[in-house]
């Protein structure tokens, strides 16, 4: 699909179903349009019949009181068409706005809603900032270009059909005469217009190289001075900003040649008019009245060419956002993920990998080569491994971060891919490896926005050893957090994320084990929790502490892709394996 | 600086070009103001001297002729204003940078580079803008804001009068609606950026809002975020729509209001029809001075703000005392003597009272090579930083020949002292430019220099070989690489003393023993200060000097530090082991 048709395309499918919810709001706005041209082209028109019917017969016999009535009369209506030409314009862009901004707000609220529940995969391969692009600029280049640019060009255009229509009729021939006037602008705009883009890009090169340059000379200032050379970076520097001013300065020729030639056009179309007019005035074809008229239309009349050229690349711009939204829109779910089939109370009985194989690309080779495993309820199982063995990926599959696995994982016997997300969350609750508090209160952190008694957050924060710090927190569990945690400490973080694991209730409690290292009064607390919660709970876990590795009823010991050692402590460190060495490791650095 | 005083100095700096600008400024204006007057005398003699065709033609012709003249002055005007303000652009763009370049590093600590590129960039548009746009702008509105009026008050000071107050309000008007409009603005912005904050908040967040159910909740907050952005543009939708066209509209009623008493004057024929069409357009002509000075005024502002602004940078000291012309002068340009440090101690200004270096003491002559070993945190860098005066050394205790170094130019110091940190530094430009970076070298001796940092051969594997650009934008290096070139940096600079700080960290075994082979050999009877924790690179040295908490704790050479018991000799044992079971 081309990308001209895909945009149009984008524009139907998101924009149309929006406004069309607002089509009684629309629909004012499009009565709106005609009556506002109407009124902006009447004052013209009743000046004109001011002077000629009035003002110029009055003037030959001095007779005022002939015509005061009738032009008080006119002057009147002319006031009532202002006021209501002003209102029309209010009315119109208020309304416009209006649907526009709802328009731009749900859509926000849509590209926002559907980047939540984007596949894993797609964080991946897009950076957050360029997602976050979709929620904040192209929204606002959207606005831009379709509220203000693509409608107000249609007023104005419709504007400034309306005079070009009064004028034909007012005098046919001298519109004729002006409207030559347009496809020269219209040509010089269009060229000019390019020159300027053309040396605006080049203007914008020569900036970023300069200010790049700045910005590595800022990041090495230490090496450059203990080296003496600032001498020879400012000389860079200097050039590179040459280039800029220079690419500037014929930029900003362009530009004053264009804004002069389309400000001047009006004063040429009114000497253009006089110089015609002239003979036309004599020979009794025009009236002066017409002539004033006319000044004021010619003011307006060539708006639209050249709002037009400066438009283009807002709707452009408007165009190219709208496509990228439409595509992060269409971006395929997880089918999983969207299954909201009821959920069951029965309680989580077994987890059971059967030879499960994975690669994250398809050109990428496996990173799970047959793992098969087993977990009932009340063990615990702990994966050991270095890194790339596969030990994460496991975990990524049962909590679902990643599909497309080959092979079988079965809960209670159902595959895993069947079940609905709210029964798997009901099952599991993960413990990441990478904290992440959210800048909200402790409570919300651990009960993660669901309503939990009061009790229960103070009796698990007990439980993990939370309370320590939490009593201490100005405000307790109410205290605030800062976004990512940072007005906590890193150990601090861990026994949140830990009482987060419980707060949720599940069956199986699936456990990454952060790596980042705490200070010793913090890691014997983490140490005790997650003892307790292996005697409590079910538990699978990507384990680096001794402790927790020790504690487990089984322990998979994984080396590319593969399970190479299984069993409890004891057998595996008489096996003397590749388990008994890590121990021996283990203990050294403890030690 | 003075920002007034500044600002003054700019602009009598380009005098000429601003001269010349005001005055294509007021033939335009001339011009334009012209216009209405000779098609009043145009229609003029078409309503009284019918047949007079010939002086008809020839007002036309002016206009004709004015109409061209005007693109031509009003192209000039603005490249008279607007090329002076790039030139202050560019001026103070060179000179922030030279400014830059003299402060140390509390104040790079201190100021972010983002932060100071966004200030500066910030910072010096609103300058330019004042400078350019900001003065056209001003010199523009105060001649038409005076010359039209007055040639408006020449027809009818009757009509000029009735037509001011209104103008005077609906100006008023306006500059109420601009100034809601922008602190709408502003409160638009923060909620963007609250937006913003929060979505990546979330996304950074999303596996446990998705493993906890938690979408919902986001998407409220979203929401609430959402509504407020939505509400803000509507507010501002509200005002764009009622209040900012209201001076447009004010001066179309006028019109209107022209009609009936320009009108009436007419027929009493104390107006004739020319001047009553003149002093309409007289009316329009005001309308774009009167709506350009609401934007005059937030240009000066922020013009003015920039200016206090930039006065803080070029305001800020490099801090140090001032050098002493004499004593650099007294400098041989080959060191003798080479370097005294003598009972050398420190502290970092914002703790004075915890001493990070105590009690150093030792000399490095000509030729000599002096080793530093020290375990992390022993003070090995801050070390290094007291002698290239990176860090405020204290007087009195680091000199070169005898003389003290806080009494030297920096230049001075440094063109003496070459010091290389453990962080390598390369710009994104050649691998050539990156070598030769501080020295006129050829390529023979860049590639001397490589060879000497076991980096010619991965250099020459390189498509471009020393073409290659190093960084994002070409080949990615990895640490070791880049200590390697900074290394050949390092060697092809020319200098006396050389400080190597920790440069060896990245690079294997195999080639720490090849550097260790060509740095000793590589020396142009330089002295060498080789700062390590480990003994492989210390152990050729004349001396080792050996830091244990900021103190020396023993100062010798290999053979005699590995036969006394203490750190030097319990690193030695455990690096030895390392090696044999590595």
């Amino acid at each position: 699909m081309g990308k001209g048709k895909r945009q149009r395309t984008a524009l139907v499918q998101l924009i149309g179903p929006l406004a069309w919810h607002h089509r009684g709001k629309l629909a004012i706005v499009v009565l709106m349009m005609p009556l506002a041209s109407t009124m902006a082209m009447l004052i013209p028109y009743l000046t004109k019949v001011a002077i000629d019917d009035y003002i110029v017969p009055a003037a030959k016999h001095g007779n005022i009181d002939l015509v005061y009535q009738p032009l008080t009369t006119l002057v009147a209506l002319a006031f009532s068409v202002v006021v209501v030409g002003y209102l029309a314009d209010a009315t119109y862009t208020i309304l416009l706005q209006r649907v526009g901004q709802d328009v731009i707000a749900e859509l926000r609220h849509i590209v926002y809603q559907k980047s939540l529940r984007l596949p894993r995969r797609y964080f991946d391969d897009h950076p957050i900032g360029s997602i976050l692009t979709r929620v904040t600029s192209d929204m606002e280049a959207l606005g831009e270009g379709l509220a203000t640019g693509v409608l107000g060009l249609f007023l104005d255009s419709l504007k400034t059909l309306a005079f070009l229509g009064m004028m034909f009729a007012l005098n046919w021939r001298l519109t004729l005469v002006l409207l030559l006037l347009g496809p020269v602008l219209a040509v010089l705009t269009w060229f000019f217009q390019r020159q300027v883009r053309a040396s605006f890009f080049r203007s914008r090169a020569a900036l970023s190289a300069a200010t790049g340059y700045l910005q590595e000379i800022l990041s090495g200032i230490k090496t450059i001075q203990l080296y003496g050379a600032e001498a020879r970076v400012i000389r860079r520097f200097r050039e590179k900003n040459w280039h800029y001013l220079k690419a500037q300065n014929v930029s900003n020729f362009f530009d004053a040649l264009l804004f002069s030639l389309v400000e001047g056009i009006s004063t040429l179309a009114l000497a253009l008019m006089l110089w015609y007019a002239g003979g036309q005035l004599l020979a009794g074809f025009l009236t002066l009245g017409v002539l004033v008229a006319f000044m004021e239309y010619i003011q307006r009349l060539f708006v639209p060419i050249r709002e037009f050229t400066q438009q283009l690349a807002v709707m452009q711009r408007a165009l190219a956002a709208l496509d990228h939204i439409n595509q992060l829109v269409r971006e395929p779910l997880d089918p999983a993920e969207e299954n909201d089939a009821p959920v069951s109370d029965e309680p989580l009985e077994s987890l059971v990998f059967d030879n499960v194989r994975f690669r994250y690309r398809s050109h990428e080779p496996e990173v799970l080569r047959g793992i098969s495993f087993r977990l009932e309820r009340g063990q615990t199982l702990a994966i050991v491994g270095a890194t790339g063995s596969g030990k994460s990926t496991v975990i990524r599959l049962i909590t679902r971060a990643y599909g497309g696995y080959q092979g079988s994982i079965r809960l209670n016997g159902r595959e895993l891919r069947e079940i609905p997300a709210a029964q798997l969350h009901r099952w599991i609750s993960v413990v990441h490896q990478g904290v992440f508090l959210f800048g909200a209160s402790v409570a919300f952190n651990m009960a993660m926005a669901r309503e939990v008694p009061r009790e229960t957050l103070e009796r698990i924060s007990r439980y993990v050893h939370a309370d320590i710090f939490i009593q201490r927190l100005p405000g307790g569990l109410d205290a605030p957090v800062n976004q990512g945690g940072i007005n906590l400490s890193a150990g601090q973080g861990q026994l949140i994320s830990l009482a987060r694991a419980l707060v949720a209730g599940s069956d199986l409690i699936v456990m990454d084990e952060a790596t980042s290292s705490v200070d010793s009064i913090t890691e014997g607390l983490i140490q005790d929790a997650v003892e307790k919660i292996y005697r409590d709970k079910t538990v699978i876990a990507i384990a680096h502490r001794l402790s927790t590795i020790r504690n487990a009823d089984t322990i998979l010991v994984m080396a590319q892709g593969r399970i190479i050692e299984a069993g409890d402590h004891r057998q595996l460190l008489a096996q003397g394996g590749h388990y008994a060495e890590l121990v021996g490791r283990l203990d050294a650095v403890v030690n | 600086m003075n920002r007034y005083r500044f600002l003054l100095g700019l602009i009598v700096e380009h005098k000429y070009s601003y001269l010349a600008g005001a005055l294509t400024v007021i033939a335009t204006l001339w011009m334009t103001l012209t216009i209405p007057a000779y098609l009043e005398q145009a229609v003029e003699i078409l309503r009284s001297q019918p047949d007079n065709r010939q002086d008809f033609l020839g007002y036309i012709y002016w206009i004709l002729g004015f109409a061209l003249a005007i693109i031509v002055t009003r192209t000039a005007s603005r490249m008279l204003f607007f090329t002076p303000g790039r030139r202050v652009e560019y001026d103070l763009k060179n000179r922030l940078l030279s400014h830059l370049a003299t402060l140390q590093r509390d104040f790079f600590l201190d100021n972010p580079t983002g932060a100071i590129i966004s200030r500066l960039n910030n910072d010096i548009n609103g300058v330019r803008m004042l400078m350019g746009f900001g003065l056209l702008q001003l010199i523009n509105s105060i001649a038409t804001l005076s010359l039209a009026p007055y040639r408006m008050y020449q027809i009818s000071p009757f009509l000029t009068g009735a037509v001011a107050l209104p103008i005077v309000l609906g100006f008023a008007g306006l500059q109420i609606a601009v100034r809601r409009l922008r602190k709408l603005q502003q409160a638009q912005m923060k909620s963007m950026q609250d937006i913003s904050d929060f979505t990546v908040e979330t996304y950074n967040g999303l596996d446990v809002l998705r493993s906890y159910r938690a979408l919902d909740w986001a998407e409220g907050r979203f929401e609430g975020f959402n509504a407020s952005i939505r509400d803000q543009a509507v507010r501002m939708a509200n005002i764009r729509a009622l209040f900012m066209p209201i001076l447009t509209h004010v001066v179309n009623a006028l019109k209107v209001f022209l009609v009936l008493y320009g009108g009436m004057m007419v027929i009493r024929a104390e107006l004739t029809v020319g001047e009553f069409m003149a002093f309409a357009l007289y009316l329009s002509l005001l309308l774009p001075p009167l709506m350009g000075m609401t934007f005059l005024v937030f240009v000066l502002q922020r013009g003015f703000t920039a200016l206090s602004s930039l006065e803080v940078i070029f305001n800020t000291r490099p801090g140090l005392p001032p050098p002493d012309p004499w004593a650099s002068q007294a400098l041989p340009e080959r060191l003798r003597e080479g370097l005294r440090v003598k009972n050398l101690h420190f502290a970092f200004p914002d703790a004075p009272d915890t001493r990070v270096l105590q009690d150093i003491d030792f000399s490095l002559a000509p030729g000599e090579i002096v080793g530093v070993f020290g375990a992390i945190g022993s003070g090995k860098t801050t070390l290094v930083n007291c002698l290239n005066r990176y860090l405020p050394t204290p007087p009195g205790c680091v000199s070169l020949d005898g003389v003290d170094i806080t009494r030297l130019e920096l230049a001075k110091l440094r063109h003496h002292v070459v010091s290389v940190t453990q962080e390598a530094f390369l710009f994104a430009d050649t691998i050539r430019e990156n070598v030769r970076f501080a020295s006129d070298a050829d390529d023979e001796q860049v590639q001397e220099a490589l060879r000497a940092a076991a980096m010619a051969g991965e250099v020459s594997r390189f498509p471009a070989g020393l073409d290659t650009i190093a960084g994002e934008k070409g080949i990615n290096l990895s640490g070791g690489q880049k200590q390697r070139i900074s290394l050949a940096r390092a060697l092809l600079t020319p200098c006396d003393i050389l400080i190597l700080d920790d440069v060896m960290s990245a690079v294997d075994q195999e080639t720490e023993r090849y550097l260790i082979d060509s740095i000793y050999g590589f020396r142009q009877a330089r002295s060498l200060l080789i700062v390590s924790h480990r003994i492989s690179v210390l152990e050729r040295a004349d001396r080792i000097l050996v830091l244990e908490h900021g103190r020396m704790s023993a100062l010798g050479t290999h053979a005699e530090l590995v036969r006394r018991p203490g750190v030097y000799r319990d690193a030695q044992r455990m690096q030895q082991e390392e090696a044999l079971h590595g």
